[in-house]
């Protein structure tokens, strides 16, 4: 039956007012005087009170030492004991001190068992923590290794690309002068082949005038057959004219002698025949001039023919040469058109060349423009890893913190005990 | 986005609000707008920095930036990266101490040798060079001459770099336990540089799109810089070193980076491996 402390006291009270209520006239009936009565009144009355007031703070001062001693105890750290009171058939407001300060000791040692398993976590976490902050940096490092790496191979690539530009340009430069070049052969080869073409006309008229040449030649050469065959007939007459002639003298001679023998009446006749005589010889004479001249005519002539024909030979030589000429005109003008359909097709080549290394230098370009792309991705990303460096290094800091406050917070529960619940013994 | 089963929320970020936020921060901090950079990259970091900052959506994290200069001062760091090493890419700073700084040092006899590391973080790089002046010329020549500028556009990492005191992990990595031992002492689990190395260089902070600040140079190494900025920043930016470098000045840009085809008239190159330029 629980009975509240402040019932017993009013009990105790009561006792005592009772005691000193009912006393006097117990004290009375044994007969001593009223000044002994009145002073044994008294000291029954306080012999009761102190028995009574002992009887009832005897329980109540054990059990508040005990919870002294226990409160002491909780705020030196020990949290190992529970309080235990003897048991009673009265309990009152100690026990339920005694059972609250209970409570309040295990929340402690529930709440310091916590933090205790907590800082310990805490502190296996945060060098978990820790431990992978240093292997992202170890593996950051190693991108950033890799990364320099690359931005080494960007940079290479980058200069490559530009000795390749400069090349091409210069080659750009070299296929240009190639192509005048070409364009100035094949301007020229026309130019020969122009004037081959003039040669090869030239040749052509020669080679007609020739013809026409011998053409009168052989005209020539029938009219000296005519005109030696003319010389023949008119030599045939100054052979009968000679013959006449002949005739005619020997007729004078006849007549000369008729003449003589007529005598005087012949003289005149005499004279007659003599100037015949003389007219024939003359007249043979003439006949024979004509022949001389005529041989020599024909022998003239026979040689004008003669060397006539020579002329001929040496000029049929000569078209040969100028037929070789003509052709070797025809071989040079052919050989010059190729020289020039060359020249061109090298132009038309340097030219297509000249677009092509125009694409390549944009191409190379391009590639310039990737590398130095890339060169500044392989920027972007190192700047990323050394963010990530520093963002681990911060970590690394922030952990090793955590650490100290985990073991700081551990050092500071382990004045706390917890284990060892030792039965306290009822004392008093 | 989901992280240990929880929802985050991933804000959108317009072109236009973007283009609001980059405004807001030039107009702010007097640095020129962000337009130069990656679009990107620029966009990936302030969305970060929005979600980091806890703001609901944009027009919130408008206000806060607009109020709250340690937030300006926050996006900026968050939109310059900060990645760096001592030695980082080794066979460079082989290839600078064996070939590129003695030519340049015959050629420069009488005046001392300008180099410019550009974007130079926390001091990785500058100091990674002046440890090879030191080693290949000694402490006093080296200082001597030689004259060591690194600018960033950062002041929070370059107050970090004048700090010069670094964790051995992941920034020592590239320094060898010989180079550690000669030029390190250990601070509490850090490694602070020698003052005698430290003193070669000279930080400030500079914002590479303004051109007509650059500084006369022999020797600038500009790597891992110029992949934040879009073609015609870069474009700009390389014609400007172009213009500062005198004939024959070696430029050095980051493993990943590329000459532009543009700039390929005004720079011959001398080791396509490593990015080394000479300026024709």
């Amino acid at each position: 039956m629980r009975v509240p402390l402040g019932y017993k006291f009013i009990l105790g009270f009561v006792a005592v007012v009772a005691v000193v209520a009912f006393a006097p006239p117990v004290v009375s009936a044994l007969g001593y005087s009223p000044g002994v009565t009145q002073f044994l009144t008294i000291v029954v009355a306080l012999t009761v009170g102190l028995i009574m007031g002992w009887l009832f703070s005897r329980r109540f001062a054990r059990n508040i030492s005990m919870l002294t001693e226990s409160a002491h105890e909780v705020s030196q750290g020990d949290l190992s004991c529970d309080i235990q009171l003897p048991p009673t058939s009265m309990p009152d407001e100690t026990h339920e001190l005694t059972a609250a300060i209970n409570q309040m000791i295990q929340n402690l040692r529930d709440l310091v068992g916590h933090i205790r398993g907590s800082s310990a976590k805490l502190a296996g976490a945060s060098k978990e923590i820790n431990g992978t902050a240093v292997e992202i940096s170890a593996s950051t490092e190693e991108v950033a290794r890799a990364i320099e790496q690359i931005s080494h191979g960007a940079e290479t690539q980058a200069e490559l690309v530009e000795r390749s530009s400069r090349i091409i340009k210069e080659t750009a430069i070299s296929i240009e002068l190639i192509a005048s070049r070409a364009r100035e052969s094949s301007r020229c080869a026309r130019e020969t082949s122009q004037t081959a073409q003039r040669g090869s006309d030239l040749a052509g008229d020669a080679l007609l005038l020739m013809k026409d040449f011998f053409e009168r030649i052989e005209t020539l050469s029938a009219r000296f057959d005519q005109l030696n065959t003319r010389l023949q007939r008119v030599g045939k007459v100054a052979d009968f004219i000679g013959e006449v002639a002949r005739q005619t003298n020997l007729l004078a001679l006849n007549a000369s002698i008729e003449a003589v023998r007529a005598g005087e009446y012949g003289k005149g006749f005499a004279v007659v025949a003599d100037e015949v005589r003389k007219l024939a010889d003359s007249t043979s004479h003439s006949a024979g001039e004509i022949t001389d001249l005529i041989v020599t005519l024909r022998d003239e002539s026979q040689k004008v023919h003669e060397s006539l024909l020579e002329s001929s030979r040496t000029i049929r030589e000569g078209k040969k040469n100028v037929d070789i000429t003509a052709g070797a005109f025809a071989e040079i003008i052919a050989s010059v058109q190729e020289t020039e359909r060359r020249a061109n097709s090298i132009a038309d080549l340097s030219q297509m060349q000249l677009e092509s290394s125009g694409k390549m230098v944009h191409a190379v370009d391009e590639i310039a423009k990737v590398a130095d792309d890339n060169a500044a991705a392989t920027e972007e990303v190192s700047a990323a890893t050394e963010e990530q460096l520093a963002a681990m290094q911060d970590m690394a800091l922030a952990t090793r913190e955590l650490t100290q406050l985990a073991d700081e917070l551990e050092r500071l529960v382990r004045r706390f005990t917890l284990e060892e619940p030792v039965e306290l013994v009822e004392t008093a | 986005m989901e992280l240990f089963g929880e929802q985050v929320a991933q804000p959108e970020l317009s072109c236009d609000q973007l283009e609001a936020i980059l405004v807001l921060l030039a107009q702010q901090t007097g640095l020129p707008l962000f337009d130069a950079y990656k679009e990107s990259c620029v966009k990936r970091r302030v969305v970060a920095r929005i979600r980091r900052s806890g703001c609901l959506d944009v027009e919130q994290y408008l206000r806060y930036l607009q109020q709250d200069a340690g937030e300006r001062e926050r996006l900026v760091t968050s939109l310059s990266i900060h990645v760096s090493q001592f030695f980082r890419n080794p066979t460079l700073f082989e290839t600078l101490q064996t070939v590129v700084l003695p030519a340049l040092v015959q050629r420069t006899a009488g005046r001392p040798l300008r180099i410019w590391s550009v974007g130079c973080s926390a001091g990785e790089e500058p100091y990674s060079l002046a440890i090879l002046l030191v080693e290949s010329f000694g402490e006093q020549v080296a200082g001597e001459q030689f004259e060591i500028l690194a600018t960033d556009i950062d002041r929070r990492t370059l107050a970090q770099a004048e700090q010069a005191l670094y964790d051995a992990d992941p920034t020592l990595r590239g320094v060898s336990a010989a180079r550690r031992e000669r030029f390190f002492t250990e601070q509490d689990g850090s490694f602070k540089l020698c003052p005698a190395v430290q003193q070669l260089v000279r930080f400030r902070q500079m914002d590479l799109q303004l051109v007509a600040d650059y500084p006369q140079a022999d020797l600038v190494l500009c790597r891992n810089t110029l992949i934040y900025f879009n073609r015609p920043a870069q474009e700009k930016i390389l014609q400007a070193l172009a213009d500062i470098l005198p004939q024959d000045g070696i430029l050095v840009l980051g493993k990943s980076e590329s000459m532009p085809a543009p700039l390929r008239a005004r720079f011959a190159t001398l080791d396509p491996t490593e990015r080394i330029y000479s300026r024709r």
